[in-house]
């Protein structure tokens, strides 16, 4: 019963926010916290973390996957949609890690790849930041991104990505 | 002028003009002869030291050969020890790791009974009677009842919350031998700039990636303060786009981060971080004594793996 307070370690932190334990770490970083304490983060501190790293809940709840043959595009599709429907464009970012939080570790690695194909294809901005890597959709690219998303144009990386 | 007498007739001093060619002729040719053994003499000599020397630069050809090969055995001996130590250190680590899970577990298991024993007594008391007796029933009461109760209970959580934290504070203690680990790292600046950081830390590759199925400890620590050290370096010289990546170099974490575009600053600010690795104070209570140390990055990364790297992800 009293095992609720106890202070969390490195990975209970990390599965409360939904991140790895390295991104709890340069969360931890970028909040000011040296060497000096041990590891370890009460609810406030975790609470400080998810505010400070912009995490998001889960994006997928209650998410209506499109209909597609393809899982892996069908799951790229919805991605995409979820970052237009957001308004997640230019120079209105969002934690990358928020486009695969809480989809299963397969669908995680899926999304990740392909944020990066289309990042090198000037589809999607991906910047450093102190609080982790922020992705927007490159306002050049809306219309293609929009296209890919609605399934009505192809990406070539992304067409390799889910040929494996 | 001549001293001798002269002849007496002419036939007598041609006969003497011509016997002091011939005498002169043998006389020379004597000396030829004398000369030309010296020269044979001295041409077999060089010709002796000749082949001296071809066998001494032959000779001298295939040491310098066998030292570039000792080179180059030095350095595969040197980095499989630097591996091998690496390796066993991580075995060390992972029975480490059972020690801190077994201390975790007792120091949790314990503390119903530290805090019935303390100052929380009354408030953890009151607090299990609520949440046994009171918590149930609270749906069925009016709302300005429960709010009041709930606010009661608030307060008390925070109570309780604290008196955990204070029993809980601190890092766990190990009772086992000093573990002494080396985190080894190259910082690669082929053009005289930081291009790249790796280290490799003396924990299982999994550790990271698999940290999920894993329960925490010891290699995690490790793992975190080295992404810590990393990130931190970073921030101090406002290399912002510093992205730390794992991946596993002969069955232990690898973790590397681009340092391209950063200071030059960032260098220093690495070693200065790394260096400070051995103070993170739950490695200490683990008995976990970490050094850091700078290697060269043809030691760690050898020129034939440069290509391949490591599988960090």
């Amino acid at each position: 019963m009293l095992s609720e307070f106890q202070p969390l370690g490195l990975s209970d932190a990390a599965r409360q926010l939904g991140v790895d334990p390295f991104e709890v770490v340069r969360l931890a970083v970028a909040a000011g916290k040296g060497l000096d304490k041990p590891m370890q983060f009460d609810a406030d501190l975790v609470d400080e973390l998810r505010q400070l790293g912009q995490i998001d809940d889960p994006w997928w709840d209650a998410v209506d996957l499109p209909e597609d043959p393809n899982p892996l595009r069908q799951r790229v599709r919805a991605a995409l949609q979820l970052l237009i429907d957001k308004g997640v464009q230019g120079d209105t970012t969002t934690r990358m890690d928020n486009i695969w939080r809480g989809l299963p570790f397969d669908d995680q690695s899926l999304l990740q790849q392909a944020v990066m194909v289309l990042a090198e294809e000037a589809a999607l901005r991906v910047v450093g930041s102190p609080v982790g890597l922020m992705v927007s959709i490159e306002p050049s690219a809306a219309d293609t991104v929009k296209a890919l998303a609605a399934g009505t144009s192809e990406s070539a990386g992304l067409q390799s990505l889910y040929q494996g | 002028m001549s001293t001798e007498s002269p002849a007496s007739t002419v036939a007598e001093a041609l006969e003497a003009a011509q016997q002091w060619r011939t005498d002169s002729a043998a006389r020379h040719d004597a000396e030829l002869k004398e000369v030309e053994q010296e020269l044979g003499s001295l041409q077999a000599a060089v010709q002796n030291l000749q082949q001296q020397i071809d066998a001494l630069q032959s000779f001298k050809a295939e040491l310098e050969a066998k030292t570039g090969e000792l080179d180059a055995e030095g350095g595969q001996r040197e980095y499989q020890a630097i591996f091998d130590t690496l390796q066993g250190q991580s075995k060390g680590m992972g029975e480490r790791d059972d020690l801190v899970v077994a201390a975790r577990k007792a120091r949790l298991d314990d503390l119903p009974a530290r805090l019935a024993a303390g100052d929380a007594a009354a408030d953890v008391a009151e607090y299990e009677q609520f949440m046994s007796t009171v918590e149930p029933t609270l749906k069925h009461l009016p709302e300005s009842y429960r709010d009041a109760l709930l606010e009661v209970h608030a307060k008390k959580v925070a109570k309780v919350r604290g008196h955990v934290a204070a029993a809980l504070d601190g890092p766990v203690e190990v009772t086992g031998a000093e573990l002494g680990v080396d985190v080894v790292y190259a910082i690669d600046a082929p053009e005289g700039a930081p291009e790249l950081i790796v280290v490799v830390v003396p924990v299982a590759a999994e550790v990271h990636q698999g940290w999920m199925e894993q329960p925490e400890g010891a290699q995690l620590w490790v793992a975190g303060r080295v992404a810590q050290a990393l990130y931190e370096a970073a921030a101090k010289v406002g290399f912002v786009q510093a992205q730390a990546l794992s991946g596993g170099h002969l069955d232990l974490l690898a973790v590397e981060m681009e340092l391209v575009g950063a200071d030059a600053k960032i260098a220093d600010a690495l070693r200065a971080s790394l260096g400070a690795l051995g103070n993170a104070p739950e490695l200490i209570a683990a008995k976990v004594s970490v050094t850091a140390t700078e290697l060269p990055i043809d030691t760690l990364l050898p020129p034939e793996d440069d290509e391949e790297g490591t599988d960090a992800e």
